[in-house]
């Protein structure tokens, strides 16, 4: 395998369902928290459950920074577009 | 609306329907209907149904495909499986067609090189060496093969060549699982299913990681607990994993000593009475090994049996396991309360084990004592890692022992059995078993003249160049050995491919029809939804053609009783078509024609798979499928109990009807504690376990073409505990040099990453091409599954470069390891 895939960055969209603290305070300041991210955009809150749209070129590392958001016990997965950009040529 | 805007707003919608479902009253109703077909959606994006590549959990997704290529993945919302979700390997499944070194022509190894050659010297070249030895020919297959994929080849192989040399990758990873349910229950595959989860009291995870290896499942525990269930999480492992993070106990035992416990957890359940005497004198025998020890071993009595566990007193057990006596005694209460209802979920951790199929017997043996079964919830459950490991091989019957329908070549009624289906003469199919895994490399890597006759070996989908334990000994010794020939059939290039002489390019996943079978007895079918680059092809077709050409080269195997050929498939109209020949492969439906041909073999253990058109409909379905007085087929989600099976005998309640003992009753064995094979001593003081991480399937060879995922996780490590590091001198990043008494490598530290071990225990991922850690496992197998332990050796560890000067939070790269 070649030694580097350099791909250019590409922006990924996808949907997850977070699962959130029991705890209202706990609650509403995590739902604080990832209102206030860039690449996140909340849908509607149901419980402890909250829709998002992730459009992230790192996605596995921004789902692991809200993971670690105190108040957000769950990241799941629902959809998730492909990037448009072809993987680069091997350098 | 620009395409991106639709998807964007798609994907909010799906997450929004999930969160519904979910906070709606009763989750269980209002699930969407199932697919009926392709949808193209006002993006022109049409989106089709299949089963995820990666493994056995087994979700079904919906493939949005436009201008010929994948641009979306969904969670298919009506899946029982999944139920809208994703996981972080299925997040970038669609992504895995696209790497820029996809195989695309068929090349010959001359002079040292690889050339490009065409498909019809290729396939001749390979039929001339089966040819002009055919018993010294062999086939190593795969849990990743389709159903059609791993029977054309099974046909080929033990209705044509007479030849058993067939073997699967999945001989090191679910071998232990499927002797421990045959010498239990007397067939194969779990009882229970997917929604025993839903329904469990406690969940008690034996060695096993589901949080980042079956992640969907792992999130129906999860999402119960958001809901305010109760469900107790029992974390038995070896180390610290994500798992562990939800866990209500972690019970931290020393390698092996699983052994030790479950026998700990039985002396307890008789010691205290509270063992379900009613449940075994109605439903159980007990067991206890020949020597040397067999499948099916000899009758114990209960008396024996007591006498045999007597010695598993709690402190016993807690100086072998360095659990504490409390901790033995709490497992015990547990499964000694029939109020409560316990699943044992496992995976590697029982089954890559020098004594992978007693310790499976042992876990099963629990339940039954404890009469923690019949139940929903009430399941010992070993989950597969490869997306079709039970549809393919386990039920396909791909190993060196075994015929399609869980029926084997050593019983002769089996055979008469299969070649009565296969139109076969009468004595076609050898009785004789051929090599296990590690037996068969070992003869394809040694000299001819040191006896090693398997001269050819045609690997498809799997790459053991990176999987097989011990790699110097049981694969790198191929290399200088010029008699011998390695074909290889593949997506991207790989170790495995590095050593072939004859490489094929193959089509993966929606290039292809295909069909899977998971961890659940749930059978799952999609279509070809997009074309494979260049001249790849379906494995199917490539052993069609294989078998082909060795019918016109007169091998007198690939005629049926008849004469005619092994394989013949005919369109609507019942005219015959060379399925093949490539430009007629898709004529017809080759994968329908093969699996309505294979379906019969399913029915003799009653493990009837659906007819091809209900699967077409579903979003898979568990067998037993059963058609009803109505014409509708019903599955089957328990097997065995009467209120779910429909082969249970009206009144019994529970009746294992394939019992070795032919009484409708299960075994309980008893296996005793033995030490591992190799254990850690003064020159290498240290437990090395090996394994898989979050971001990467298997050997890495598709998910490492993925930048998201290469970047998230680019090289494997060594993990260790940092009080460990600090006697070594060793800091996070720094260069250290593994050693066992197989082979060296040097490795990055990753100290207080997501996994944590404790003192005298080292872990490494296998996934890394560069940073083969199989050379340094242990050859060393279960002596009745034949699977190998990839979980415990003894290595020693000693610091070899520089520290860095930083010391990165997160996996350390191995960019800038010197030299």
């Amino acid at each position: 395998m070649p030694e580097t895939f350099r791909a250019p960055p590409s922006l990924v969209h996808s949907s997850l369902v977070l699962s959130l603290a029991a705890d209202a305070p706990t609650r509403a300041a995590a739902l604080a928290a990832l209102q206030s991210r860039s690449d996140l955009e909340l849908g509607r809150v149901s419980g402890r459950w909250v829709p998002a749209l992730l459009s992230s070129f790192d996605p596995l590392g921004a789902c692991r920074d809200i993971e670690a958001i105190d108040g957000v016990e769950h990241v799941e997965v629902v959809f998730v577009t492909l990037p448009e950009t072809a993987n680069a040529a091997p350098s | 609306m620009l395409r991106r805007e639709f998807l964007r707003h798609s994907a909010l919608a799906a997450a929004s329907a999930v969160v519904a479902r979910r906070a709606a009253a009763a989750p269980s109703a209002n699930v969407p209907a199932a697919p009926t077909g392709p949808v193209t959606t006002p993006d022109g994006v049409r989106w089709d149904k299949a089963p995820c590549r990666f493994c056995g959990t087994g979700c079904h997704v919906r493939v949005g495909v436009k201008d010929g290529r994948i641009v979306a993945i969904q969670g298919e919302p009506s899946a029982d499986v999944n139920k809208g979700l994703l996981c972080m390997k299925g997040y970038h499944v669609g992504a895995i067609l696209y790497g820029p070194d996809r195989l695309t022509v068929p090349q010959l190894r001359r002079n040292g090189r690889l050339e490009p050659i065409g498909w019809e010297e290729a396939i001749d070249l390979l039929a001339r060496r089966v040819m002009a030895n055919p018993a010294g020919f062999a086939v190593y297959g795969s849990g990743q093969w389709t159903i059609p994929e791993g029977y054309a080849m099974q046909k080929l192989m033990k209705a044509g060549l007479a030849n058993n040399h067939l073997e699967p990758n999945a001989r090191l990873c679910m071998a232990s699982a499927v002797t421990g349910y045959l010498s239990v229950y007397g067939v194969d595959e779990p009882a229970g299913c997917y929604d025993d989860l839903d329904a469990a009291d406690v969940v008690i995870l034996w060695g096993n990681n589901p949080a980042e290896m079956h992640p969907v499942l792992f999130s129906r525990i999860i999402d119960r607990r958001t809901r305010g269930e109760a469900v107790t999480l029992i974390d038995l492992g070896t180390r610290r994993t994500r798992s562990t993070a939800y866990a209500d106990r972690y019970l931290e035992f020393r390698p092996q000593s699983d052994l030790a416990i479950a026998n700990g957890i039985a002396h307890l359940l008789l010691a205290r009475g509270t063992w379900d005497r009613a449940f075994v004198d109605q439903h159980c025998h007990f067991r206890q090994d020949t020597d040397p020890v067999s499948l099916l071993g000899r009758p114990m009595t209960f008396e024996e049996y007591r006498a045999a566990l007597a010695p598993y007193t709690p402190d016993r057990v807690a100086q072998l396991s360095g659990l504490a006596v409390a901790d033995i005694e709490y497992l015990a209460d547990l499964f000694g309360n029939r109020d409560l209802r316990i699943c044992s979920l496992w995976c590697m951790g029982m089954n890559q084990h020098t004594r992978g199929t007693a310790i499976n017997r042992l876990v099963h043996g629990i339940h039954l004592l404890s009469g923690h079964w019949g139940r929903p919830g009430d399941a010992p459950t070993s989950l597969t890692g490869q997306p079709s490991a039970c549809g393919t091989v386990r039920e396909v019957g791909t190993l060196c022992h075994a015929l399609p329908g869980g029926l084997v070549v050593a019983n002769a009624e089996h055979r008469a059995e299969c070649e009565d289906l296969w139109n076969l003469p009468r004595g076609r199919i050898n009785p004789t078993p051929g090599y296990h895994t590690v037996q068969l490399w070992e003869k394809f890597c040694t000299p001819t003249a040191d006896g090693g006759d398997i001269h050819t070996v045609f690997v498809q989908v799997t790459n053991p160049g990176q999987s097989l334990p011990d790699l110097a000994r049981t694969f790198q010794g191929k290399k200088g050995l010029e008699d011998k020939f390695l074909v290889v059939s593949d997506v991207y290039p790989t170790a495995t491919t590095e050593l072939a002489d004859l490489v094929l390019p193959a089509a993966m996943w929606v290039e292809k029809n295909g069909i899977y079978g998971n961890s659940e007895r749930r059978t799952q079918q999609w279509f070809k939804q997009v074309d494979p680059p260049g001249q790849a092809r379906p494995d199917v077709w490539i052993t069609l053609a294989l078998a082909r050409r060795l019918f016109e080269l007169g091998h007198p195997g690939m005629r049926d009783r008849d004469g005619e050929f092994l394989f013949r498939f005919r369109d609507e109209a019942g005219r015959e078509v060379p399925a093949w020949e490539w430009e007629h492969f898709y004529a017809i439906n080759v994968d329908r024609a093969l699996y309505e041909e294979y379906r019969p073999f399913t029915f003799h253990k009653h493990k009837h798979v659906a007819p091809y058109d209900e699967l077409v409909r579903a979003c898979g379905l568990r067998w037993p499928v059963v058609e009803q007085a109505d014409g509708t087929f019903r599955e089957t989600p328990f097997r065995f109990m009467e209120f779910s099976d429909p082969f249970v005998r009206r009144g019994a309640g529970v009746q294992f009807y394939h019992s070795v003992t032919k009484d409708d009753r299960a075994l309980i064995w008893f296996n005793p504690y033995e030490p591992a094979t190799e254990e850690p001593d003064a020159d290498f003081p240290f437990w090395l376990c090996t394994g898989r991480v979050l971001e990467h399937w298997h050997t890495g060879s598709m998910t490492l073409r993925v930048p998201q995922l290469r970047a998230a996780m680019p090289n494997a490590y060594l993990e260790m505990h940092p009080a460990d590091a600090a006697a070594l001198g060793l800091r996070q990043g720094d260069v250290a040099t593994l050693e066992t008494r197989r082979g060296r490598l040097d490795l990055p530290v990753w100290l207080e990453g997501r996994a944590h071990p404790p003192r005298g225990t080292v872990f490494v991922p296998f996934f890394d091409p560069h940073l083969p850690i199989n050379e340094l496992t242990l050859g060393d197998y279960c002596p009745i599954s034949k699977e190998p332990d990839y979980k415990k050796c003894a290595a020693r560890v000693q610091r070899r470069a520089a520290s860095r000067a930083a010391a990165p939070a997160g996996p350390v790269t191995v960019a800038a390891m010197p030299g």
